[in-house]
């Protein structure tokens, strides 16, 4: 038998290996718990503003869940966290401006038309909240829609930051 | 290096994601969990066998596959389906078993019950475990460029790149590795004479 004899023998068993092989046992089973939501790059400015909106927004939850500690009206609520909620809304729609051009199209107007719609619902719990101030139910519904604004810059962030970490790599 | 030229496997490996496996893909990364153990299911075969062929024993390659497919969970956002799939799952998958490679100790060889339940080869095709043996028994380095180019039949740019080396240590290790597998072979057809 020769070298090339000892070499087509070699070719001939590595090509006979096979590629696919099964584990003995279900891998899966210590795979699933192990799952998260998938990982996404966050922009640091964001982050820390939508960390704000959420503290703000806890403030107001605590707030609805004790209203007859904090009789306050609405109004005097307001006034201890406008400062606070203005910048951090500031910070979140200027973020969500930069990066609304980078949507296509029919996502844009889908989004545009979305927050108009929680805009419009929030200047309407306002002006009731105006009449109603201590109204339990308007207030729920004035921080629903102020979750739901939040929510929509949170997407905008998150799918125009995963459409460019695609386009990096 | 010619060892797998008309190899069914690297023609599975290298075939884009059928529109199943695409849709898989795209629920997946929105967090669809079943989506994702369809993928599992139907390529974790592909990526066991290149980690045990890497690692030389099933323990490790059990936790290097499960590792590579949670980072291939987390990687999933950012896979564009440019490349293939069975590509993209082998990179990550070497990744895992040099992350996770610490099985400094001397490892056994691969076991007979893996490769009999191997689906995809015909039983007249059955290599002989020696070699499985002699192949579990190379030094990491050797093994490894032996597995991704002489079994896979990835090139010395990509197993070079994956594995962290130069593409010429590549190549050099992939010809000792040949040599010792000839010496191997030659020593056997000695020990098979009367």
């Amino acid at each position: 038998m020769t070298f090339r004899d000892n070499e087509r023998r070699l070719e001939e068993g590595l090509a006979a290996l096979p590629r696919r092989i099964h584990p003995n046992r279900n891998l899966w089973s210590d795979i699933a718990p192990r799952l998260e939501r998938p990982s996404v790059p966050r922009v640091e400015v964001p982050r820390v503003a939508l960390g704000m909106a959420a503290g703000l927004l806890l403030g107001l939850a605590v707030f609805l869940a004790a209203p007859r500690w904090h009789p306050e009206p609405l109004t005097s609520v307001h006034s201890s966290r406008d400062a606070s909620l203005i910048r951090t809304r500031a910070a979140l729609l200027e973020a969500y401006r930069e990066r609304l051009p980078q949507m296509d199209a029919l996502t844009r107007t889908r989004v545009q038309r979305d927050l108009a719609v929680v805009r419009a619902a929030e200047k309407d719990l306002g002006d009731a909240l105006q009449n109603s101030p201590n109204s339990e139910v308007l207030l729920s519904l004035y921080a629903g829609a102020l979750h739901q604004e939040f929510n929509l810059y949170d997407t905008v962030l998150t799918t125009t930051e995963i459409n460019s970490s695609r386009n990096s790599t | 290096m010619a060892v797998n030229d008309g190899n069914p496997q690297r023609e599975d490996r290298d075939t884009p994601p059928d529109g199943l496996e695409r849709l898989w893909i795209d629920r997946a990364r929105t967090g669809d969990r079943t989506a994702f153990e369809h993928l599992y299911r139907h390529r974790v075969g592909a990526v066991y066998g290149l980690c045990l062929r890497l690692t030389g024993r099933p323990d490790q390659a059990d936790d290097a596959t499960q590792e590579a497919f949670i980072a291939a969970w987390r990687a999933l956002p950012g896979f564009e389906g440019r490349s293939a799939l069975g590509t993209w799952l082998h990179r990550i998958a070497v990744n895992s078993v040099l992350q996770h490679g610490r099985y400094r100790s001397r490892r056994v060889a691969v076991s007979a019950s893996a490769i009999e339940n191997a689906p995809d080869i015909p039983s007249e095709h059955e290599p002989p475990l020696d070699l499985e043996a002699a192949i579990a028994s190379l030094p990491d380095g050797a093994r490894h460029v032996l597995v991704l180019v002489g079994l896979y039949g990835y090139t010395h740019g990509e197993a070079a790149q994956w594995l962290g080396i130069a593409e010429g240590t590549s190549k050099a290790h992939l010809h000792w590795a040949r040599q010792r597998l000839l010496m191997f072979i030659e020593r056997s057809r000695c020990d098979d004479l009367p």
